[in-house]
């Protein structure tokens, strides 16, 4: 069991960017987003045991990641103000977090922010150069459907940072 | 600008920062999991207990009918309770088979459909419970206390016809105003700490599931949409 945790938190701390990445695609302030990282390391501690390593452990967490993030979404989404502005304090985590932080990555988050909450689950893992085909797998969609889908969000990404 | 840069900025950041490591360690500290596993087993546990007392009710209601066969003013009221509890009992399996289903490792559609078809079910469960609450507890009156209304009816009315009146009308008047609640409840709910602390206790509105019958079918819709290409 102890052995069982600390490989956990070995996995956790070399994993880190994953619980930040989602928490602040999916969160509008700093407290939402230490509470959505709280819930998804207890459904990953609850799941830990029955990790199946055919898979890889960053996709098994982007997995669950995704999936406690869009009900929590959902959830307290529902429960807040809905005028409550994104930016309001995206930068603070980011700069936190990562020194080389870019203006890109910034306006990066803008425009996630902007997608429905699966079209945010796709992008994010697009953006971490998973081929399409562990996309679809871990969205339970097809291929096609993903290519089709990465297409459209890339000429709006394309478009948006072009009138930046 | 070149995505595949983006994708080299987006894979790098957070990647070298120390403190978010402390965070994520510290949070794993602090979880408080058994809270949540509590809060998963009390639905569960909800379930049940719906599904044992209305397993007990079908069972007692069997044996009074059995007994009472003949006295029309007693069957007929106790064969609408089985049917009653039945479809409770029924609405509670397949909840709990939902919630068997809850496995954040499964692929995300696939696990986002089955919790909104989850609160669905739930707040239906609550809704027609609530709206044929009066309709039950008066059916659980006559078959508990072997009541005959077709005899009490006429001996009460005699003595005090106010008595039937009110609770006639109340009776009727029900069924409107239990749906009049319902769709006012919602936006009760969200404007004071009063409705909103009901809201959530109640189990009778959005608040039980956390969401509302109008945004778990969007979202189903949206679900529905995506999965096309």
């Amino acid at each position: 069991m102890l052995l069982n945790e600390e490989t956990f938190t070995k996995i956790l701390r070399s994993n880190k960017g994953i619980l930040y990445k989602v928490a602040n695609s999916y969160c509008k302030n700093t407290n939402d987003r230490e509470d959505l990282i709280q819930e998804i390391i207890i459904q990953l501690w609850k799941a830990w045991p029955k990790y199946d390593d055919t898979y890889k452990v960053s996709t098994w967490m982007y997995r669950i990641a995704l999936n406690v993030a869009i009900s929590f979404y959902r959830k307290s989404n529902y429960q807040r103000n809905k005028y409550d502005t994104f930016n309001e304090n995206l930068v603070s985590t980011v700069h936190k977090e990562s020194s080389d932080s870019t203006e890109n990555i910034e306006q990066l988050y803008h425009f996630i922010a902007q997608l429905s909450e699966l079209n945010k689950a796709l992008i994010l893992l697009y953006l971490e150069k998973y081929s399409y085909e562990e996309i679809g797998t871990t969205l339970g969609i097809s291929t096609t459907n993903v290519a089709t889908k990465i297409s459209r969000i890339k000429k709006q990404l394309k478009e948006k940072f072009n009138n930046n | 600008m070149n995505l595949d840069n983006i994708q080299e900025e987006w894979g790098n950041h957070y990647n070298t920062s120390i403190e978010g490591e402390n965070l994520v360690i510290q949070l794993f500290k602090e979880s408080k999991y058994k809270k949540i596993d509590s809060n998963v087993k009390r639905m569960k546990t909800q379930s049940v207990l719906y599904m044992i007392f209305n397993l007990l009710v079908i069972i007692y209601t069997w044996m009074v009918l059995v007994m009472n066969f003949k006295t029309i003013g007693i069957s007929i009221p106790a064969v609408l309770l089985i049917l009653l509890s039945k479809v409770v009992f029924y609405k509670n399996v397949a909840q709990l088979n939902l919630m068997s289903k809850i496995k954040y490792a499964k692929p995300i559609v696939k696990l986002q459909k089955i919790i909104e078809h989850l609160k669905l079910k739930r707040l239906k469960h609550n809704q027609f419970i609530f709206i044929l609450s009066n309709l039950y507890f008066w059916l659980l009156m006559i078959v508990f206390f072997s009541m005959n209304p077709l005899v009490l009816i006429p001996e009460i009315w005699k003595k005090a016809a106010i008595v039937i009146i009110i609770h006639v009308g109340f009776s009727i008047l029900w069924f409107p105003l239990s749906f009049w609640i319902l769709s006012k409840y919602g936006a009760l709910a969200q404007s004071s700490t009063f409705w909103t602390r009901l809201g959530k206790n109640s189990l009778l509105t959005d608040e039980s599931a956390n969401s509302s019958l109008n945004r778990i079918s969007s979202f189903l819709v949206e679900i529905k949409n995506f999965e096309k290409q």
